[in-house]
């Protein structure tokens, strides 16, 4: 009946009894309103275990898919859903509603922030069994086996807003699994961690399938990374199936991927020698340089930053890698002035010359009323006249092609579209300097370099920080390698993707993928 | 389902202190206490010794020197404003001025700072201050989760319940996020004022457009994990506290027993000052009313 469940390697549907397994979705179409086209597409998917990959590029249905079978969609009025869902055979008007919900299927979502609401992870994990109306006795000892399968025993009284990344993704999947379920969907659990806590995430939904038997649907923009633990891969575009396919025979699905715009094929640090990273011919003049700067937040036990010492020659595309909390982001703010650092300095000062910073939430920096608006704020604030100010407007929403969205409000638009308006807005500005802040979480990797050859043709010197070791790979000439807020490597790109021990140690090599079956150290 | 007895969650990565070991009912019918407290007397005397009350509840608390700093640099700033206020503009006679601002005219009374108005408001502060005090140590003392138990076991409407806790959990990140915007605003080169009254406002005013998205976008990924885990507003969980400790019940005891005795005490004065009732028996608990209280 359909690509998925017809394959060999599904149990059920050689047994002809699809409706039966795990999950079961047929003829699934929704609608949202005011919508053009579907968001999905007569979608047919059985699943009965292991770990399913969904992938696609943005606005491909992938969320909506997993909403659909969580039994989410009906809380989202906008959506007019039609088709058959069945979870473990129950039909999931029955199976997707009420307390017991957690006990057919569980989700988790890309922010592991926003998903805690106790004041500790035990309390986290103790919630849906409340809701589900586990027993007293049961429940404490079920939160107990939960927390030690996750590697969180030791964490079980920390605050969940205290956890690292990937210990709060963890913490997600330990909760989504606490009431049983028989199936799990991720939805991107792992597009704003760094490498490692990627790892850990991708290696905890594994386990969840082969220790406890639970059919993972895991949608994610790592297609690669995510495709070394799954047992099938799903290709989406525009609300249908494009191809299912195992995810070992990467020679059948990595074409489809590509076309689909998704980074599939090459190093996982970018290609060696790529024509994309190359800088403009290097300027003699030095930009910026920093000199031992050192800082320290209030109150925290170490320096975030310790002793750094780095120079931007003209026209230099550098990329600043290293895990969360390795001090990219404050490094970054000392370049721009934000932070006084507690020792060293900047030279030339921040205020003698125009640094523009993009943060790491484009959400932040929007806040005009029309993107039209939002391109001609920084040029208002520097006097410009009305002319020059419309005709950079212009030209900037013809370069980053956000045309026909000038009069819509930019926080209405979507992920990458808002970032793109957030680093349009900033180039506005005329920066001698442009500072990207985690400008990759969560964006295709097609559309990604579309805007970012445009921003390496308008500013020459640019430096950006990321976890995409292939983004980085691709663009920038220079790593900057930095681990617990010192300068663990500084040179060229091609000599920082050889040296693995660095990477490893700085955190940016996964061992998860690769060694998927292994269990994260308590912590 | 039955109702399940549940341990209250201990806040994480704090000092233990007596003031967090207390069930947080005992600590919502303690500040009820001293709300009671602080609207019936009337001396200045056991308004400091409230305010001392407060105090040792902060201290209790063990805020961290930030903390404990911002919360004199406000309380004082607040005690401030109210004396000054109730000094410059207090109506009633007899007033004393202490020191004249406006001299007056032929149909002008005049400003100055009046002793009486100073007083009354050095009396309105301490209430203030008393109430501030215990409030800000129950607040530093008790984790969102904690509340949220107590409320419940307070018969407050679960929904309700949750929702202010969960607000409170999130007040951080919409402090951070505040801080932000405005950061992102000065990286564009937006300095207040320096382009005139109007567009200062309308700068303003756009800080509440991200955060009210965030919020917004928030709201849903928490609603939808909350769905995803199966709760409901309309069947929510049942939980029931854990077994309320002898100090705290020790505390609840003292605390409504006080407040009953304050209540009669104050009401058979306010009776007998009315002209209502008047035992001659009472009138040592008259003199004491007057005195203290």
């Amino acid at each position: 009946m359909n690509a998925f469940s017809s394959c060999a390697e599904n149990p059920a549907a050689e047994n002809g009894r699809d409706d039966d397994a795990a999950a079961f979705v047929a003829g699934l179409t929704v609608y949202y309103a005011d919508a053009v086209r579907p968001a999905l597409d007569n979608i047919d998917l059985t699943v009965d275990g292991g770990v399913t990959l969904i992938a696609g590029p943005t606005g491909c249905g992938k969320s909506t898919l997993l909403h659909a079978i969580a039994g989410l969609l009906d809380s989202e009025s906008t959506a007019a859903v039609s088709g058959d869902i069945r979870l473990s055979g129950e039909s999931i008007a029955a199976a997707g509603r009420g307390r017991r919900r957690s006990e057919r299927v569980g989700l988790i979502q890309q922010d592991p922030a926003a998903q805690a609401t106790a004041a500790t992870v035990e309390d986290e994990v103790r919630f849906p069994l409340l809701c589900a109306g586990w027993e007293a006795d049961r429940m404490e000892r079920r939160v107990s086996e939960t927390l030690s399968a996750a590697g969180l025993l030791a964490l079980r009284r920390r605050d969940p807003q205290t956890l690292s990344g990937g210990q709060a993704q963890r913490l997600a999947i330990a909760c989504a699994l606490a009431p049983g379920p028989r199936v799990l969907l991720a939805d991107e659990p792992t597009s704003q961690l760094d490498p490692r806590g990627a790892a850990e995430t991708l290696a905890a939904l594994r386990r969840a399938a082969d220790e406890q038997g639970v059919a993972v649907l895991l949608s994610e923009h790592r297609v690669e990374a995510a495709a070394r633990v799954a047992d099938r891969i799903v290709l989406l575009d525009r609300g249908r199936i494009m191809l299912s396919a195992n995810a070992k025979d990467h020679t059948r699905w990595a074409p489809t991927a590509k076309r689909l715009g998704l980074a599939v094929g090459g190093s996982a640090m970018g290609s060696n020698g790529s024509a994309e990273k190359r800088n403009a011919p290097v300027a003699p003049a030095l930009r910026l340089s920093a000199k031992r700067l050192s800082f320290r937040y209030p109150h925290a036990a170490a320096d975030a930053v310790s002793e750094i010492t780095i120079s931007l020659a003209g026209a230099e595309r550098v990329a600043l890698l290293g895990a969360n909390g390795s001090g990219k982001s404050t490094l970054l703010r000392l370049l721009a002035g934000v932070l006084r650092p507690r020792a060293g300095r900047v030279a030339p000062h921040p205020k003698d010359h125009r640094v523009g910073l993009t943060l790491q939430s484009p959400d932040v920096m929007l806040f005009c009323p029309t993107v039209a608006n939002e391109l001609s704020f920084g040029p208002r604030r520097a006097r410009k006249g009305r002319d020059a100010v419309a005709g950079l407007a212009q030209q900037l929403l013809q370069r980053f092609c956000l045309t026909e969205f000038a009069g819509r409000p930019p926080l209405t638009l979507s992920r990458g579209q808002r970032q793109r308006v957030a680093v349009a807005a900033t180039l506005a500005c005329n920066p001698d300097v442009l500072l990207l802040d985690e400008p990759t979480t969560g964006q295709d990797a097609g559309p990604l370099d579309d805007w970012f050859r445009v921003v390496f043709e308008l500013t020459p010197t640019v430096v950006f920080a990321t976890h995409d070791l292939a983004f980085a790979g691709r663009w920038a000439s220079r790593w900057v390698v930095l681990k617990e807020g010192r300068v663990v490597f500084d040179g060229p790109a091609d000599q920082a993707k050889c040296d693995e021990d660095m990477l490893a140690i700085a955190g940016l090599l996964a061992s998860g993928p690769e060694r998927p079956h292994e269990r994260p150290a308590t912590t | 389902m039955s109702a399940q007895p549940q341990p209250e969650p201990a806040v994480a990565a704090k000092p233990p202190g007596w003031l967090r070991a207390i069930d947080t009912r005992a600590k919502l019918v303690l500040l009820l206490a001293l709300s009671i407290a602080a609207v019936m007397l009337d001396t200045a005397a056991t308004l400091a010794a409230l305010c001392g009350v407060g105090g040792v509840l902060l201290f209790a608390a063990r805020p961290t020197l930030r903390q404990s700093l911002g919360v004199v640099a406000l309380l004082a700033a607040l005690a401030w404003s109210a004396v000054l206020s109730q000094g410059i503009f207090y109506a009633r006679y007899p007033r004393t001025p202490l020191l004249t601002l406006v001299p007056p005219g032929d149909a002008f009374e005049g400003i100055a700072i009046y002793r009486e108005g100073l007083v009354y408001g050095a009396i309105q502060s301490l209430r203030m201050l008393a109430l501030a005090l215990a409030g800000i140590a129950v607040c530093l003392s008790t984790s969102p989760q904690q509340f949220l138990t107590a409320l419940v076991a307070l018969r407050a409407p679960y929904g309700l319940a949750f929702l202010a806790t969960t607000a409170i959990r999130f007040l951080p990140e919409a402090a951070r996020e505040l801080s932000e915007v405005r950061l992102a605003m000065w990286l564009r080169g937006y300095r207040p004022f320096r382009q005139g009254l109007l567009t200062t406002l309308r700068c303003e005013l756009g800080v509440f457009r991200p955060l009210l998205a965030r919020a917004v976008r928030r709201a849903q990924a928490i609603a939808l994990s909350l769905a995803a885990r199966g709760f409901s507003p309309e069947d929510p969980p049942r939980i029931a506290p854990a077994r309320m400790g002898a100090a705290s019940r020790a505390i609840i005891a003292t605390a409504v027993l006080f407040s009953l005795a304050l209540v009669a005490v104050k009401t058979l004065f306010w009776l007998y000052v009315l002209g209502v009732f008047y035992a001659a028996e009472l009138r040592p608990l008259y003199g004491f009313v007057r005195e203290w209280l």
